[in-house]
């Protein structure tokens, strides 16, 4: 009984919200009704695990475990922000610019940062697995899209040029395809699995 | 309900044969482990991180679902949450135990809720710790800042992520591989795939980012009759898709 009830209720919410997109004005606004109780299921369990971090770093911080700076910064920070925004509101215009003053630089250097990474691993990547017909390609790949992403080919006025660009433009859009129908029937698969009860993430 | 045009009809038609063939093959699967004729369990690569942690006594990053992708009803997200149940199964009595990170607020309370089911169903209840799942942060750079150092705890012997991932999980895929920590990564987003690709050849491309491990009875058959019905619909599409170029070649199909 204590394994069936998940169950039943994870099986029949799955089918009420499937049979809703199909008979969404059959049924009179109950899959908008059960979709708001997500939300709000998923708002109430965002409170609860961030008063858990909270509590988690206020016991390093008691603790005096190694590194407990940074979570002073963290539990600082939080309240910062959680006192500023109950006593300005989230929408007022000096509270938004500070948070996105603190934010967006962090942001932007990470995105740097990511930029400088991948680059790196495009070198390594023909360091490690050196000249095969998979590097080759990316190489090429990568060449041919870096020039077609200056613009300069694009602006020759030659039908022909301009058929092959666009040719050669929808080529990662198929391989984007094969990847997508993959990722879709996978992500059915699944569906499948957790409205038969093959597989129950929410059960152990 | 809506008129239904030929592309509607051919892609319920395709859903139809997935599920009677997963059915199928479960039930097939099933009856075959109950006659002991299962074939024997292939060794992967996370089996090999899992023994390699046993034995050395080293902890398990586990990264789930990040930012938007992480949102309720993230399927990505419950795959992950199957692998790190697996993960936590295998390591239960570890030195250092594992510690999964999710990046939204219901995911990060199922995973420890999934937690103290493992432990509890293993009759160990005392062992669980209430840290052994995290929010890391509920946007993409807000995860990564809440993952990254994770990475430098002592003592590690691998980072796993399953889950929706965007492209910049490669700054943390960095991090780990620059530890000399193993890494296997499964991402649902097209984008977090290309980029894991680029730094580890292994990881999962397309319907492989849904596919998770178990050694429990049911859910074993669950994944054999998934690969069993990926393979038929795979066979089943490259041939419509063939025969619908033919058609569309003679004229017959607009």
């Amino acid at each position: 009984m204590k394994k069936a009830v998940p169950l039943i209720v994870a099986v029949l919410s799955a089918l009420l919200v499937m049979v809703g997109i199909f008979f969404r004005e059959d049924l009179g606004g109950w899959v908008s009704v059960v979709l708001n109780w997500a939300i709000v299921l998923s708002s109430v369990a965002l409170l609860v695990v961030l008063a858990r971090l909270l509590f988690m770093h206020i016991g390093y911080i008691t603790m005096g475990r190694q590194g407990f700076i940074y979570s002073l910064v963290a539990v600082l920070a939080f309240l910062f922000t959680l006192i500023a925004g109950f006593l300005f509101g989230v929408e007022n215009p000096t509270f938004l610019k500070w948070i996105a003053g603190i934010i967006r630089p962090l942001e932007t250097a990470l995105l740097g940062l990511v930029a400088i990474v991948m680059a790196s691993l495009g070198i390594k990547f023909f360091y490690e697995r050196g000249w095969n017909a998979l590097t080759i390609s990316f190489a090429i790949s990568a060449m041919v899209f870096l020039i077609l992403g200056l613009g300069f080919l694009q602006a020759i006025d030659f039908p022909p040029l301009q058929r092959v660009i666009h040719v050669i433009e929808g080529l990662p859009m198929i391989g984007a395809r094969g990847l997508l129908i993959g990722v879709a029937l996978g992500a059915i698969l699944m569906g499948v699995r957790v409205l038969t009860g093959v597989e129950r993430p929410y059960d152990d | 309900m809506p008129e239904l045009s030929l592309n509607d009809w051919v892609a319920y038609a395709l859903l139809v044969a997935l599920f009677l063939i997963f059915i199928i093959s479960y039930f097939i699967a099933r009856a075959r482990q109950k006659q002991g004729k299962a074939q024997a369990e292939a060794k992967t690569r996370l089996d090999a991180i899992l023994h390699r942690s046993s034995e050395r006594g080293e902890g398990i990053v586990i990264g789930l679902s990040e930012g938007d992708g992480a949102r309720l009803g993230s399927l990505a997200g419950l795959t992950g949450l199957q692998t790190q149940a697996h993960v936590f199964r295998h390591s239960l009595i570890s030195d250092v135990p594992p510690k999964a990170m999710a990046g939204e607020g219901s995911l990060a309370l199922l995973s420890q809720q999934l937690n103290a089911g493992t432990y509890d169903g293993a009759a160990m209840p005392e062992l669980f710790r209430m840290d052994s799942s995290a929010l890391a942060g509920v946007e993409n750079y807000a995860y990564l800042a809440g993952l990254l150092p994770e990475l430098s705890r002592p003592n590690l012997s691998a980072l796993v992520m399953q889950g929706e991932l965007n492209p910049e999980l490669i700054l943390a895929l960095d991090s780990a591989k620059r530890q000399g920590l193993d890494t296997v990564v499964a991402s649902s987003s097209l984008s977090g795939q290309a980029a894991s690709y680029l730094a580890d050849p292994e990881s999962a491309l397309g319907e492989e980012a849904f596919l998770n491990q178990s050694t429990r009875p049911r859910e074993k058959a669950g994944l054999d009759a998934s690969l069993i019905t990926l393979k038929i619909i795979r066979a089943l599409i490259v041939v419509g898709l063939t025969v619908a170029v033919l058609l569309h070649f003679l004229g017959v199909l607009p």
